[in-house]
């Protein structure tokens, strides 16, 4: 009875640490994508539950380059990274990098990044300082780069965070929120849509990389050096061979990746 | 434009979100059955003469009760994974992953929370019942099993019955909840569906509205449970 | 697990308390207030009231209570008459916003609760005061409220609870109470469960104190299980 105990206790062990398995030698196979697919133009699911966009198509181009056989798995966004960790899938779509979250995950490199900018009413205009924006209420999504940007560097404003940038954007339109901070590319899809219309892009592009970290990549987990490597090769892959290109006009009139 | 959303055909969001809602109800239901049963044990032990036995019951409702519904699910739903592939590979060598399925892992979470608050309402339904009953029971001698089955619960259950609806009510939508592990209950379904379509009313409002058809049928049900358990009492109004 | 994570969130995490009892006290309080409105009207003569009162609570426990807030806070913000009305003051702020949900919710499930405490005094007890000539005031005041009120409160203290974690919903319409500030650091840092295992922490807390205070009550509404002053306990033979 007491041998059990100890037994179970030392089960506890690898539970608490939440690690499913060493460093692996080779990679998984399939290796399985973990995607939201409820974030469009990037991925999101068609009525007929297949993940698709701008995301999937690199995916399968990284895969196709890499000649390993990838399968995603669709997992809500609060959910995803602990389904990495406990070995859901192997690999998280879309995760901006930053210093800080790479104590939590390993990043690969970027696969987009674009700079960011500042959304508002047609006719209104601030001046886009510290002392312009005194008392305008900016919306960004909550944890995003933004936010710790409006946080440090535009103090006398007042900033709301959301957890979805739909929610930033509703609360614009009710005028609770007179800017919304997000990434140029998002935004872009905002005013394109037939609700952005009264809007415009406002002030200059932001790019201060104390902020704004390098880009949005993939997600691994800590140690498996041999994937991160490979979907980096492959990225540069796709890069090299023009599929980029051609996946990236596919989904938006400007490149996408930055310099 | 709305209704084409929503249609079973190809484009319409129907058939996703009628799956979702089928998978709620089966969630809902197993969950709030099953926590019956650690609810009525903790009811029972937190009424026993045995010190560590309230203690138990104690220790089992404040917890699960107190931390918030998320945390509960998270710890279990990647907390059993880990355990089952730690056992797995200390027992086999195997180290790949192992998927628990999501259904069960919902239910066992959602219904220990649920658990957790029937027991609360079936100690008080056991306590209104009046101790004297129960001594004049004794005193005629009748066994253990004829005084809880004839005396205690029929008079505890009609006590227990809002409160166990209220429970339901919780647990129905505590279900939105598993979404987390990846399991497309209804809630999970029409957020997706929102974040694609950027309709997030007219999602919210349908997944509203499906809740509220259960929660319709099932007050329906309980409202029978109620007259029938309150038979052969009359109602006197102050 | 990284434990030195789950205490270095904690002083972050603690700034959040003060607005979560507030969003919690505030809607409790405002919640039993309109719950006894509640009862009230359902109980009453009028068949309109009734189920006026019934409807409501149909509604406000059948949804789920992140739609309702929703719905509260994006979907009226949505209609420009609703803008343009005195109502904007309020509803523009996310925190009354909150209050307001909450207090909604809650009232619809304590009536709930308050009517089956009423329902399990038993109807011999009523009959009696009415026979020594009580009046109804009085029979309320000294019959039926005491009664219900012990009935009623163990199912009374599982919605607090339910309420004190519900507040951190709060969080999906901007406020920075324990789980929004939570959300906010597990999106910087991906630290999941750590960040959830301190802030649950936190609510447990908070919990306790609602469970204690719901055990010195119930101990109050029982004089009954009180010791008498001056005997000595009798030890068993």
């Amino acid at each position: 009875m007491a041998r059990s105990w100890i037994i179970s206790l030392a089960l506890m062990v690898p539970l608490l640490g939440l690690t499913p398995a060493a460093a692996q030698e080779s990679l998984p196979d399939p290796v399985r994508i973990g995607i939201e697919g409820a974030y469009p133009p990037f991925n999101f699911v068609d009525t007929n539950g297949e993940v698709q966009g701008f995301d999937v198509d690199i995916m399968n181009a990284i895969c196709a380059a890499e000649k390993i056989r990838c399968e995603f798995v669709i997992q809500d966004w609060d959910g995803i990274i602990p389904g990495l960790q406990v070995g859901k899938y192997d690999v998280i779509i879309g995760l901006g990098i930053t210093e800080e979250r790479k104590k939590a995950v390993d990043f690969t490199d970027k696969y987009w990044a674009t700079g960011n900018r500042f959304v508002g009413r047609k006719d209104k205009e601030w001046d886009y300082t510290p002392e312009g924006l005194d008392g305008v209420v900016i919306g960004v999504q909550g944890g995003a780069w933004q936010e710790a940007y409006v946080k440090a560097e535009l103090p006398q404003s007042v900033m709301r965070s959301y957890q979805t940038l739909e929610q930033a954007y509703l609360d614009m339109e009710a005028g609770r929120v007179d800017l919304v901070f997000s990434d140029t590319v998002l935004l872009f899809d905002f005013l394109n849509s037939d609700r952005g219309k009264d809007y415009e892009f406002k002030g200059p592009e932001y790019d201060d990389p104390k902020y704004f970290g390098t880009g949005v990549g993939m997600g691994i987990r800590k140690g498996e050096n041999l994937l991160r490597d490979t979907i980096s090769s492959g990225i540069r892959k796709v890069r090299e061979s023009g599929e980029y290109k051609k996946i990236n006009e596919k989904y938006f009139p400007f490149d996408i990746y930055g310099e | 434009m709305t209704l084409t959303l929503l249609s079973f055909g190809p484009g319409g969001w129907g058939s996703t979100l009628l799956i979702g809602a089928l998978m709620t109800i089966a969630v809902a239901v197993t969950s709030f059955a099953f926590g019956l049963v650690p609810g009525a044990l903790a009811a029972m032990a937190s009424r026993s003469p045995h010190a560590w036995l309230r203690a138990l019951a104690l220790v089992y409702t404040t917890l699960v009760r107190g931390i918030p519904e998320l945390l509960v699910i998270y710890l279990f739903f990647f907390g059993t994974s880990s355990m089952i592939m730690a056992i797995v590979r200390l027992s086999f060598g195997y180290g790949g992953y192992i998927e628990v399925n999501a259904f069960a892992i919902g239910v066992l979470s959602v219904g220990l929370i649920s658990g957790a608050y029937s027991a609360e309402v079936i100690r008080g339904a056991i306590a209104s019942v009046p101790k004297g009953q129960v001594e004049a029971a004794m005193a005629l001698g009748l066994k253990r099993w004829v005084i809880v089955s004839r005396i205690l619960f029929p008079q505890a259950l009609r006590v227990a019955l809002p409160g166990l609806n209220n429970v339901w009510q919780t647990t129905l939508k505590d279900t939105s909840l598993i979404s987390v592990t990846g399991l497309a209950e209804i809630m999970r379904s029409a957020n997706m569906a929102a974040g694609v379509t950027h309709e997030p009313f007219t999602f919210y409002l349908v997944a509203a509205l499906i809740y509220l058809l259960f929660t319709w049928g099932s007050a329906r049900l309980f409202a029978r449970a109620e007259i029938f358990s309150g038979r052969g009492l009359k109602e006197a109004r102050p | 697990m990284n434990f030195q994570m789950i205490l270095e969130s904690f002083p972050t995490l603690l700034e959040g308390v003060r607005l979560t009892l507030e969003l919690a006290l505030l809607s409790v309080s405002t919640g039993l207030v309109l719950a006894i409105g509640l009862t009230v009207a359902r109980q009453s003569r009028f068949v309109a009231l009734q189920l006026l009162a019934k409807g409501y609570v149909f509604v406000f426990r059948g949804t789920p209570l992140l739609v309702q807030l929703f719905l509260l806070y994006y979907g009226l913000s949505q209609f420009d008459a609703v803008r343009a009305s005195i109502f904007w003051v309020v509803l523009r702020d996310p925190f009354w916003c909150s209050t307001i949900a909450l207090a909604l919710n809650t009232a619809a499930y304590v009536s709930e609760i308050i009517r089956g405490g009423v329902l399990s005094v038993p109807s011999g007890h009523i009959e009696a005061a009415h026979a020594v000539g009580m009046s109804r005031l009085t029979i309320m005041r000294r019959v039926v409220i005491p009664v219900a009120a012990r009935q009623a409160l163990p199912a009374y203290g599982n919605e607090l609870i339910l309420m004190i974690k519900a507040t951190s919903l709060a969080s999906t319409v901007t406020l920075l109470e324990v789980t929004g500030i939570a959300r906010q650091i597990i999106s910087r840092t991906y630290a999941v469960f750590e960040v959830f295992i301190a802030a649950g922490v936190i609510y447990l807390l908070i919990n306790m104190v609602a469970v204690v205070a719901v055990h010195v009550a119930d101990a109050w509404l029982h004089p009954e299980r009180r010791r008498p002053p001056n005997t000595m306990p009798v030890r068993n033979a």
